[in-house]
């Protein structure tokens, strides 16, 4: 499964407005979180799939019937996030949390947000792998 | 008779030394089954999660001949890289998107794979509490599942995960900044036992122990049954148990490689888990009337702080105490912390908000609030796939609000600056001042919830007419099909079940086996017993509910 190039737009500008990056957070463009969140789909039941595709293209193209009115992709920066206020309030709610969810994991997962909120999962792995071979655990 | 006593201190909780591997890892993976192929055993388990690994072991190591059957797949620890982002899609069945249908919505996270969902739990550990035993004894006539006969069932389940107590020092801030406001409050709490063996406090038990330190049933029961001869099939989702008359004859999987497995076998343990094991046993022709109903979640939130002092969630044991001061009304108090991206995809909100607090992530704390939950759900199939129905009810709801509002108290009392709600309507708390939660009315649809428990979807019970298994595990009215994971419990214990469970799955292998309890099991020199349970599973009568 890949998304499309329409569907790849949306989801950095989503990125954007969910993230609103600043004070030394990379903007979402400069992180692997568009590719973690693809990767997510693929984890995901087609229907769930389906779903999340679908959320995709109604945040699309839901500001059409808004003001000011446009695909979600040709909103300015401010809008965006304007829009995404209206859209987890809207009627695809709780879906659409979901979805907000999901591009939350995939910016927050990536190694330089995580560095720079202090975490670094490599030590951690490293200790792990150096306590096992020394005991034998699994 | 009671031989030795069992250590649950620090040293013990450290010690990772002791680890049993098999001489050969049985498992035969799906991809490669893609004809048709027949296996003759003595006991077909399926699912290999905290009822079916420990069911396969007890009747391998008893001399049966077992074949378990497993939907995922194993993963080595070598596979677990400590980013819950990459872990999330990997270890938990629909990439983590498994959720209730109702009010509110709510995510069922649940493992998939050897060891189910043990495999990415926080192994906290809980005997089932008395007040919920003597509730199922008195209005579902469960006499047998007393304290006194489940105690050397729960002996050998924690003498063989080596649960133990987190000692102060591993179990991180987040644990820190709690127990000093529980303790300036004159609340009762504790550090909680869990089931590792040389815990360093990697800080990532649900994406996978990259120590092995956690003792989940894919690393400790599962190879002791591959040791005493039983075989693993993973990539093989169970279609339908075979019966003959009212006696079961088989079990038929198909295989990721799209080829089908028939399981010959006298006995089927099923334990899929409260979400699957229903649909399995309707798919087999079980036509009791409250299969796939009585569905509790104890479902939970988190509230977050932030302080003024450094916590780092990441660093130490996530889910390392507990606060049981209300308990007895049905709610718990559980250590919720972790990385980051855990962190902010349950945070409420998004944009400047979702940053502001993000930035102040190393500030941070996060603690869980439970509910023994009293509304029901229900489990169906829609297109093959389950439909799991569930509205909390407004009395669920009001316990949150007060579990929220005594965490609130907490964090206060802990120096905290701002208390961030699960509730998006409601504003950030400052200044130590509750006041808009307190005075908010708080509605199933206002929460953010999750739930990590789902169960009694084969409820146990005496009366046929109103449960789906007795009180061993055995369906109602037909011979060899048993139910060993959490759809058999009646109502939520109040506490996490992942050992009650295990409990539970040993005393039915026993009863298979012909075997008398392990009596010889050592004592545990000590065994918490938080205040929960006497209001746990909630409905004024568990019958009325549908539990029995």
């Amino acid at each position: 499964m890949k998304l499309s190039r329409r569907e790849s737009e949306v989801v950095d500008c989503l990125l954007d407005a969910v993230v609103a990056p600043a004070d030394d957070l990379p903007r979402p463009r400069r992180t692997d979180a568009a590719a973690a969140f693809e990767r997510m789909l693929r984890h995901l039941p087609t229907l769930n799939r389906a779903g999340l595709r679908c959320l995709l293209w109604a945040a699309e193209l839901g500001p059409l019937l808004g003001r000011p009115r446009g695909r979600l992709t040709r909103l300015t920066p401010a809008w965006r996030a304007a829009y995404v206020d209206r859209f987890e309030r809207g009627p695809a709610g709780r879906a659409a949390e979901g979805l907000v969810a999901l591009l939350k994991l995939a910016y927050y997962g990536d190694a330089g947000v995580m560095a720079r909120l202090g975490y670094d999962p490599g030590p951690v792995v490293a200790r792990a792998r150096a306590l096992r071979a020394a005991e034998g655990r699994w | 008779m009671v031989t030795a006593v069992r250590d649950t201190g620090a040293r013990a909780y450290r010690d990772g030394t002791g680890t049993f591997h098999p001489s050969a890892r049985r498992i035969e993976s799906g991809r490669a089954i893609a004809g048709e192929r027949t296996v003759a055993v003595d006991a077909c388990v399926v699912g290999s999660g905290a009822g079916g690994a420990v069911a396969a072991r007890e009747l391998a190591e008893g001399g049966m001949r077992v074949a378990m059957l497993e939907e995922g797949e194993w993963w080595d620890t070598d596979d677990f890289n400590a980013r819950p982002r990459e872990m999330v899609p990997r270890l938990y069945r629909d990439g983590g998107q498994v959720a209730t249908v109702g009010t509110p919505p709510i995510i069922l996270p649940l493992g998939r794979g050897v060891g189910g969902t043990t495999m990415v739990n926080s192994g906290t550990c809980f005997r089932t509490p008395a007040a919920v035993l003597e509730r199922w004894r008195r209005e579902l006539g469960l006499d047998e599942l007393t304290e006194a006969e489940l105690d050397p069932f729960f002996r050998r389940v924690e003498r063989e995960l080596n649960v133990t107590q987190v000692p102060p020092d591993l179990a991180g801030r987040n644990a820190e900044v709690v127990r000093r406001g529980v303790e300036m409050l004159g609340w009762s709490g504790d550090y909680i036992y869990r089931n590792v063996r040389g815990c360093v406090g990697s800080g990532v038990c649900a994406f996978g122990c990259p120590t092995a330190a956690k003792q989940h049933v894919g690393i400790t029961y599962v190879p002791r049954a591959w040791a005493a001869g039983a075989t693993t099939y993973t990539g093989a989702r169970a279609h339908a148990i075979e019966l003959r008359g009212d006696r079961a004859r088989a079990v038929v999987a198909s295989t990721t490689a799209g080829g089908w497995l028939r399981v010959e076998c006298e006995h089927v343990v099923v334990a899929c888990g409260a979400v699957h094991t229903p649909l399995l046993l309707r798919r087999s022709g079980v036509r009791a009337p409250r299969l796939g109903r009585n569905l509790a979640i104890h479902p939970a939130t988190a509230v977050r702080a932030l302080f003024d002092e450094e916590i780092d969630m990441w660093r130490g044991v996530p889910q390392s105490y507990y606060v049981d001061e209300f308990a007895e009304q049905g709610i718990m108090l559980e250590g919720a912390a972790g990385p980051p991206d855990q962190i902010a995809m349950s945070l409420p909100g998004h944009g400047t908000r979702l940053r502001e607090l993000m930035l102040r992530y190393r500030s941070m704390s996060q603690f869980g609030v439970m509910v023994a939950d009293s509304s029901r759900g229900e489990v169906r199939s829609l297109l093959g796939r389950p439909l799991i129905r569930y509205d909390l009810n407004q009395r669920d709801a009001d316990l949150f609000k007060r579990g929220l509002e005594r965490v609130a108290e907490i964090y206060w009392a802990a120096g905290a600056r701002e208390v961030v709600l699960p509730v998006p309507a409601l504003p950030r708390l400052r200044a130590g001042d509750s006041g808009p939660l307190r005075e908010a009315s708080i509605r199933p649809e206002d929460l953010e919830l999750m739930a990590f428990h789902p169960l009694g979807t084969a409820a146990a019970g005496r009366d046929p007419r109103r449960s789906v298994v007795d009180a061993k595990g055995r369906v109602h009215g037909l011979e060899g099909i048993h139910v060993a994971d959490a759809s058999a419990l009646p109502s939520s214990p109040g506490v996490n079940p992942q050992i009650t469970i295990m409990a539970l799955s040993t005393r039915l292998a026993f009863g298979l086996l012909g075997a008398p309890p392990p009596s010889h099991e050592p004592e545990p020199d000590h065994i918490p017993r938080p205040r929960a349970g006497r209001a746990a599973g909630g409905p004024r009568t568990l019958a009325a509910a549908g539990g029995g």
